[in-house]
C-alpha cells in the first residue's frame, strides 16, 4: 500500500479508481465516525458499574447483580492458559461506557436523528428501510420492506441504537429487544434467566462482562412458534480507548425455532480495544436454535499493531428433551480471539452442532473451538472446526468432548483440519475427551495440511493469479461450513475469507 | 396375437429392468439419507446395504404384483 501512496496518478484517472485500487487488502470497515460521544471516566470501579446501571435505568436488583459481579471480578486473575500472547491489558486505562450524545433521548423523526449516525448505516452497507429504523425512528417499521425480512438490533459501542421489525415480530408473540429495554419491560424473564447458561464468577472476562455489560439483545420465543424471520446484532466499535461489553440472552421455549445472526466491526487503529461478550442461549423441549456469527473485528495491521482483543464466553443450554443447538461461527478478524461456544446437552435425545472457521494472517492469533457437555441419554453432537493460518499468525483448535455417566448411547464426531499458508505461522490442536460410561462412541478425526502446490499450479494454468488460486483452494476447504450459514452469509463469509488471506502469498 | 406376445415381451424386459433399478436407487437413497441426516449418525454401510436390500424386496413384489 505504501508503494500505492508514493505512485504518481496518471492524467485521466479518476479518483474513484484510485481510491478502489487503495481498498483493495485493507480492512474495509477501518473508517471512523466523528461523532459527539459521551463517555463514562476512565476504569472500572463500584462508581462506574453503579453510572453504567444509572444510565440504562435499570432496577436495584440488577445493580446489586452487577456490584456482586463486580466484587468477584476483583478476586479473579486473568488467564494465561490459552495459546495467545499479548502485552498486559491495563483495565484502568479504558472507558467501559460510550454513547453518541444524540442518543441520550430517542429521535421521533429523521430530522432529529444525527445525521452521522445515519452516514455511518448508509457506509456499513445497511438497507435504507433499515436504516430510518436504526436510527431509533419511530414509526419506520410501518414502511413496505423489500425482500427478505432480517430483523436487526444496532449495537453502537455502548448503546443499542434501534431494533427494526419489532412491531411485526410482537405479533408472532417474539420479543426481540435491547437488553436495557428487557430488563426494564421483561424483568421476570431477565431476572429468571440472565447468569443461568454462563454463571457470573464463570471466567475472568464473563464477570468483567457480568459487571460492566451496558447493551446487547434479548430474544424470546414462545412455546410453539417458529420465528417469522430471521434475527440479527450488528456490533460496531466506533469510539477510541473504549472496550465493547456487551450481552445477548436467548431463551427459545417449548418447541419454537429461530435462526440468529451476529455481526461486528471496528475502526483501524493503532492501539488494541477490548471486546468482551457473553452470550447465553436457553432451549427449551423440542426447541431449535441457530446461531451464526460473521467476526470481522480489525485484525491489527500488517506489523501487528493495533486490532481487537476479542474474549467472548458463549454458551448454549439445551435443557429440554430433543432441543437441538448449532453454532456457526466464521472468525476473521481480531488481533487475539478467545472463544469457545459451548453446547450443555442436558435434555435426553438433545443435539448441539458447531461449525467453525478461523482464519488468522499476518500477527492474528486465534485460540477457539467449543465444548460439548453431554448430560442426557442419547445425546448427540457434532463438530467441524476449519482453522487457517497464514503469515506469522497461531491457529489453535481447542475443545472438549465430555460424556458424563447418565449420557448413555450418546455420540460425538469431531472433524477438526489445519492448513498452513506459508513456513511461518502455526497450527495447533488441544483436543480433550473425557468419556465416563461404557455405551457412548466418541469420533476424532483431525488432518494439517499445506496448500498444496500442484492444485495452485493446476488454478494457475487456467488463467487465475495465485491469490485467486488460494482463495478457491481455501473456500473449498472451508466448504463444510460455508454450506452451514445462512444463504446471505455464506456469500459474505466466502468474499471476506478470500479478502482476510490478501496478500498471503507472495 | 403377435401384438399380445410383443406386448409380454416388452412387459417382461421392464419388470426384469427393474429387478436391477429399484435395488440401486434403493441403494442411492441410502446414501442421500446419510448426507442429509448427518445428524442421525448412520453407518453409510448399514444405509446402501438397507436401501438395496429394500429396492430388491419392492422389485420382487412389484414383479409378483404385474407378473
Amino acid at each position: 500500500m505504501a508503494a500505492l501512496d508514493q505512485a504518481q496518478v496518471k492524467e485521466g484517472v479518476d479518483q474513484e479508481t484510485v481510491d478502489a485500487v487503495r481498498e483493495v487488502g485493507t480492512y474495509k470497515y477501518g473508517w471512523d465516525t466523528d461523532i459527539e460521544m459521551e463517555y463514562a471516566p476512565k476504569g472500572v470501579n463500584p462508581d462506574i458499574v453503579r453510572l453504567i446501571s444509572d444510565k440504562n435505568e435499570e432496577p436495584e436488583w440488577m445493580t446489586e447483580w452487577r456490584l456482586a459481579a463486580f466484587e468477584r471480578w476483583t478476586k479473579m486473575d486473568e488467564p494465561t492458559w490459552a495459546m495467545v500472547h499479548y502485552p498486559p491489558i491495563d483495565f484502568q486505562d479504558q472507558y467501559y461506557y460510550a454513547r453518541p450524545k444524540s442518543m441520550e433521548e430517542k429521535p421521533k423523526s429523521l430530522d432529529e436523528v444525527d445525521p452521522k449516525l445515519l452516514a455511518t448505516y448508509e457506509k456499513l452497507g445497511i438497507p435504507l428501510k433499515e436504516q430510518m429504523i436504526l436510527a431509533g425512528v419511530e414509526g419506520a417499521e410501518n414502511a413496505p420492506a423489500e425482500g427478505r425480512k432480517v430483523a436487526v438490533d444496532a449495537v453502537f459501542d455502548s448503546v443499542s441504537v434501534g431494533t427494526t421489525f419489532q412491531k411485526e415480530l410482537k405479533e408472532a408473540g417474539v420479543i426481540f429487544c435491547s437488553i436495557s429495554e428487557a430488563i426494564k419491560e421483561h424483568p421476570e424473564l431477565v431476572k429468571k434467566y440472565l447468569g443461568t447458561v454462563v454463571p457470573v464468577s464463570d471466567n475472568f472476562y464473563a464477570t468483567l462482562n457480568s459487571a460492566v455489560f451496558s447493551d446487547g439483545s434479548f430474544v424470546y420465543i414462545p412455546p410453539g412458534v417458529r420465528c417469522p424471520m430471521e434475527l440479527s446484532t450488528y456490533f460496531r466499535i466506533n469510539a477510541e480507548n473504549t472496550g465493547q461489553f456487551e450481552r445477548t440472552l436467548i431463551i427459545a421455549d417449548k418447541g419454537s425455532y429461530v435462526s440468529y445472526l451476529e455481526g461486528c466491526t471496528a475502526p483501524q487503529r493503532d492501539t488494541a480495544q477490548l471486546h468482551a461478550a457473553v452470550v447465553e442461549i436457553i432451549i427449551e423441549e423440542d426447541a431449535e436454535v441457530k446461531y451464526s456469527t460473521v467476526q470481522n473485528w480489525f485484525p491489527g495491521d500488517e506489523n501487528g499493531k493495533g486490532g481487537i482483543y476479542n474474549f467472548v464466553t458463549k454458551r448454549a443450554d439445551c435443557r429440554g428433551d430433543r432441543s437441538k443447538v448449532m453454532w456457526t461461527q466464521v472468525e476473521t478478524g481480531s488481533a487475539v480471539t478467545w472463544k469457545y461456544p459451548s453446547c450443555i446437552l442436558r435434555g435426553n435425545e438433545s443435539q448441539g452442532e458447531f461449525y467453525s472457521i478461523a482464519i488468522a494472517n499476518n500477527y492474528q492469533q486465534a485460540d477457539t473451538g467449543t465444548k460439548m457437555v453431554h448430560l442426557g441419554k442419547n445425546t448427540k453432537s457434532r463438530i467441524v472446526s476449519k482453522g487457517i493460518s497464514a503469515g506469522k499468525a497461531q491457529n489453535t483448535y481447542r475443545g472438549l468432548v465430555s460424556m458424563h455417566p447418565k449420557a448413555k448411547d450418546s455420540r460425538n464426531y469431531t472433524q477438526c483440519d489445519s492448513l498452513l499458508i506459508g513456513d511461518k505461522c502455526g497450527a495447533h490442536t488441544v483436543p480433550y475427551i473425557e468419556v465416563k460410561n461404557n455405551s457412548s462412541r466418541v469420533e476424532h478425526e483431525a488432518t494439517t495440511s499445506k496448500v498444496d502446490d500442484d492444485q495452485l499450479f493446476y488454478c494457475r494454468q487456467r488463467g487465475m493469479d495465485e491469490e485467486e488460486a488460494v482463495a478457491l483452494v481455501v473456500n473449498g476447504f472451508c466448504k463444510d461450513v460455508l454450506q452451514a450459514l445462512p444463504m446471505e452469509f455464506a456469500m459474505e463469509a466466502q468474499q471476506l475469507v478470500a479478502i482476510s488471506l490478501e496478500g498471503s502469498v507472495g | 396375437m403377435p401384438d399380445k406376445s410383443r406386448q409380454r415381451i416388452q412387459r417382461d424386459e421392464v419388470l426384469t429392468a427393474m429387478g436391477y433399478a429399484l435395488p440401486v436407487l434403493g441403494g442411492l437413497f441410502g446414501v442421500a439419507y446419510v448426507n442429509i441426516n448427518h445428524m442421525a449418525f448412520i453407518n453409510p454401510v448399514w444405509a446402501v446395504g438397507g436401501g438395496v436390500t429394500l429396492g430388491w424386496i419392492a422389485s420382487r413384489i412389484l414383479r409378483k404384483l404385474l407378473g
